[in-house]
């Protein structure tokens, strides 16, 4: 426990200085998890196995882009209550309210203390989710991290912030940062409209050689 | 070859610099440098330059385009014909990219004109000199032994791309679309997936409107045909909606007898159209233009080789593929606000007033319409510019605009010809399969208006595209045409 509360502390001070600490929407919202930083997806962490979710920072993406590359992600267990154990997966899953998919080319890498405990990832629901096999029990404090994933389809999303989502053992956590998608449509002065008349041009003359006969 | 090369050169760099200096920060359309030359006993070379700023193709999304037609004048007649190309196709044969942007000429079949977009990916602006194209001359019933006046008209559009979309928002619109499993409470939301025949029933999986009566009635069972387009297909929609300086380049083409039925004098709000010693004018161009009754907005499309929009194609315009958003307007999301004042008014270069007003709506103090596309800026977002998913301008509030209603068999029976290039001789739109002008039975409208709240603004809203017509002029309608993409151009 004494791990934990120290982990969610070093958590709650990056997220203070990588935002700020006043003014921000971001940063309203209620206790009780000890990780609230800023107003995300609801979300269900108390009563059953807790986990904790993020990406390396918020992400801004522009909707004309082809792909992306997605932020490392880390996934902690602070009290699995022995339900992240072998056999169970994590799910990661793009934003429900986008229709955008995961780059499925791309090459994922599983890194961290309980890296071990993770088999080979793959994707599923047509590159929407990125499943990573659990092959041991986790306990407090472990940690593993997904770097590589990629981003497609940018353009079938809406403008707006939106969240990965985590699940396994029907227990969902959203990232604790937002995805930020731009749609930008540019315009200037002037209307769209164009005109121009040629002179009064002879275009039917006759061409090639002139013969004169004598 | 190597001087002629040369001049060329120092030619299209003096013609980007120019289309630079003129218009800087601006869409502000250029077409220049019209010249017409003979090149074969039956067909002739058309040469331009044409340059537009925030131009924009991304491949895995759209692309803008303007849509070029011509006009041919034998010197000392009045008459203005149609000009039909020669080819078609992508760069068919005989025509010439021109210099400067990579650009693609698109031709279709029916040679009425040709679009021009980018060639690879990219935006901002794009100019290109010296670009050709060759005109079919026994098309335009002129003596070619005689001296002849071409005139390029030019208009934007964006490309809607091919695909399936839903329609109906799920929310709380007057007459929306619905599928058929709906009873009652919010629509469903119903899936296009193809331009195949479309049963209209109040059964599962088919299209169905939950207003079955009066203004917004979608009417009762029946059918799509495969002919009807119901935008699963890909096609061109004008940026904006026309505008006063457009619709008097329109008027400057037709006879007296055909504009004695397409020129209306009357005061309608804030519209500025004249006309002095047999030229029509407006003073102020940009601005879109009202006082179109559904006759005056058919022969312009008809005239410019486009077509009306149907409701479904209307929606796809808006939302894209994107999933709906309960009660959205096209920018896709359920902010809307109003503009409470216009700086330089009348200029070309308006601005409106208020930070984050995106929709011209609800009788606010200027009231009529603005400058087309007011709301977009160099640095706009989608919701900001008021902008649909594709990049098309207005299509809520500013004017009521002419939409194939589902709501009535004439709506239904329309079969997506366009328009030729030909009005009658009284200045009437000569495309058999559309609506008739005189009665408008077959058209509704859509998008709502400077002077109608914002419930009607919404992009799933039908309040007034059941089986309703009304044929005449009055303050509040204009225009905006469309053309289904010519075959294999993809974004």
């Amino acid at each position: 426990m004494q791990t934990r509360l120290i982990m969610m502390a070093g958590l709650f001070l990056a997220v203070n200085l990588a935002f700020g600490t006043e003014g921000d929407a971001r940063f309203y919202g209620g206790g009780g998890d000890g990780c609230d930083g800023m107003s995300t997806r609801a979300r269900s962490l108390d009563g059953g196995p807790q986990v904790s979710f993020w990406s390396a920072s918020a992400q801004t993406f522009v909707w004309t882009d082809a792909d992306d590359s997605l932020a490392t992600l880390s996934i902690a267990v602070w009290d699995p209550q022995s339900a992240v154990t072998n056999g169970g997966t994590f799910r990661i899953s793009v934003p429900s309210a986008w229709l955008c998919r995961f780059g499925t080319n791309a090459t994922v890498v599983v890194g961290g203390a309980a890296a071990a405990k993770i088999g080979s990832p793959y994707y599923t629901a047509d590159g929407r989710s990125l499943v990573l096999p659990i092959t041991a029990d986790f306990e407090v404090g472990d940690l593993v991290t997904v770097t590589g994933l990629r981003v497609v389809d940018l353009h079938l999303c809406h403008s707006g912030s939106q969240w990965l989502e985590l699940s396994f053992t029907d227990v969902d956590a959203c990232d604790e940062y937002p995805l930020q998608m731009r749609v930008l449509w540019y315009g200037g002065s002037y209307d769209d409209w164009g005109i121009a008349t040629s002179e009064p041009l002879g275009f039917y003359v006759p061409s090639g050689t002139i013969i004169g006969v004598h | 070859m190597t001087t002629c090369f040369t001049k060329r050169m120092l030619a299209a760099i003096c013609g980007l610099m120019l289309a630079a200096a003129q218009d800087v920060g601006a869409n502000g359309l250029l077409v220049t440098n019209v010249m017409v030359r003979k090149r074969d006993n039956t067909t002739a070379t058309v040469t331009f330059d044409i340059a537009w700023q925030n131009s924009w193709r991304f491949t895995n999304i759209n692309h803008d385009a303007t849509w070029v037609f011509f006009k041919a004048r034998q010197e000392g007649q009045s008459e203005w014909h149609r000009v039909l190309l020669e080819g078609s196709g992508i760069n068919p044969p005989g025509y010439s990219n021109g210099m400067g942007t990579a650009v693609d000429l698109i031709v279709p079949s029916d040679r009425v004109g040709l679009f021009v977009r980018r060639a690879a990916q990219g935006s901002g602006t794009l100019a290109v000199t010296n670009v050709q194209v060759v005109w079919n001359i026994a098309s335009a019933n002129v003596v070619k032994t005689s001296l002849i006046q071409m005139r390029a008209l030019a208009v934007e559009m964006v490309y809607v791309a091919e695909g399936a979309f839903k329609v109906g928002s799920g929310g709380t619109e007057s007459g929306s679309l619905t599928d058929g499993s709906w009873t009652s409470g919010s629509p469903v939301p119903f899936t296009v997936t193809s331009e195949d025949v479309l049963t209209i029933a109040h059964t599962a999986g088919c299209l169905w409107g939950i207003s079955t009566g009066n203004n917004n009635t979608f009417g009762g069972a029946g059918t799509l045909s495969a002919s009807f387009p119901k935008g699963y297909a890909a096609f061109y929609c004008m940026k904006e909606e026309a505008t006063q300086g457009q619709y008097a380049d329109f008027l400057n083409t037709l006879t007296a007898a055909q504009l004695a039925n397409r020129y209306s004098s009357a005061a309608w709000n804030r519209y500025t159209l004249s006309v002095s010693n047999g030229v029509y004018s407006a003073s102020v161009p940009d601005r879109v233009c009202n006082g179109l009754c559904y006759g005056d907005a058919a022969a312009f499309m008809d005239w410019a080789g486009l077509r009306p929009y149907t409701e479904l194609e209307f929606e796809k315009a808006c939302r894209g593929p994107l999933p709906p958003v309960a009660d959205e307007y096209p920018w896709g999301t359920t902010a809307i606000g109003g503009t409470t004042g216009i700086n330089n008014d009348g200029t070309g270069r308006d601005t409106a007033v208020s930070g984050n007003c995106n929709c011209n709506y609800g009788s606010h103090s200027v009231y009529g319409p603005y400058r087309a596309g007011i709301y977009a800026t160099a640095s706009s977002t989608r919701e900001q510019a008021g902008a649909s998913y594709w990049g098309i301008l207005g299509l809520s509030g500013s004017l009521w605009e002419y939409a194939l209603t589902l709501g009535n068999s004439s709506g239904r029976a329309f079969t997506g010809e366009h328009g030729d290039g030909v009005l009658t001789a009284d200045g009437y739109a000569d495309v058999i399969a559309w609506p008739s002008s005189t009665t408008a039975v077959g058209i509704g409208f859509r998008g709502g208006s400077y002077q109608d709240g914002p419930l009607m603004a919404r992009t799933s809203a039908r309040d007034y595209c059941g089986n309703y017509s009304d044929p005449a002029r009055n303050n509040l309608c204009c225009c905006r045409g469309v053309r289904t993409a010519p075959a294999g151009v993809l974004p």
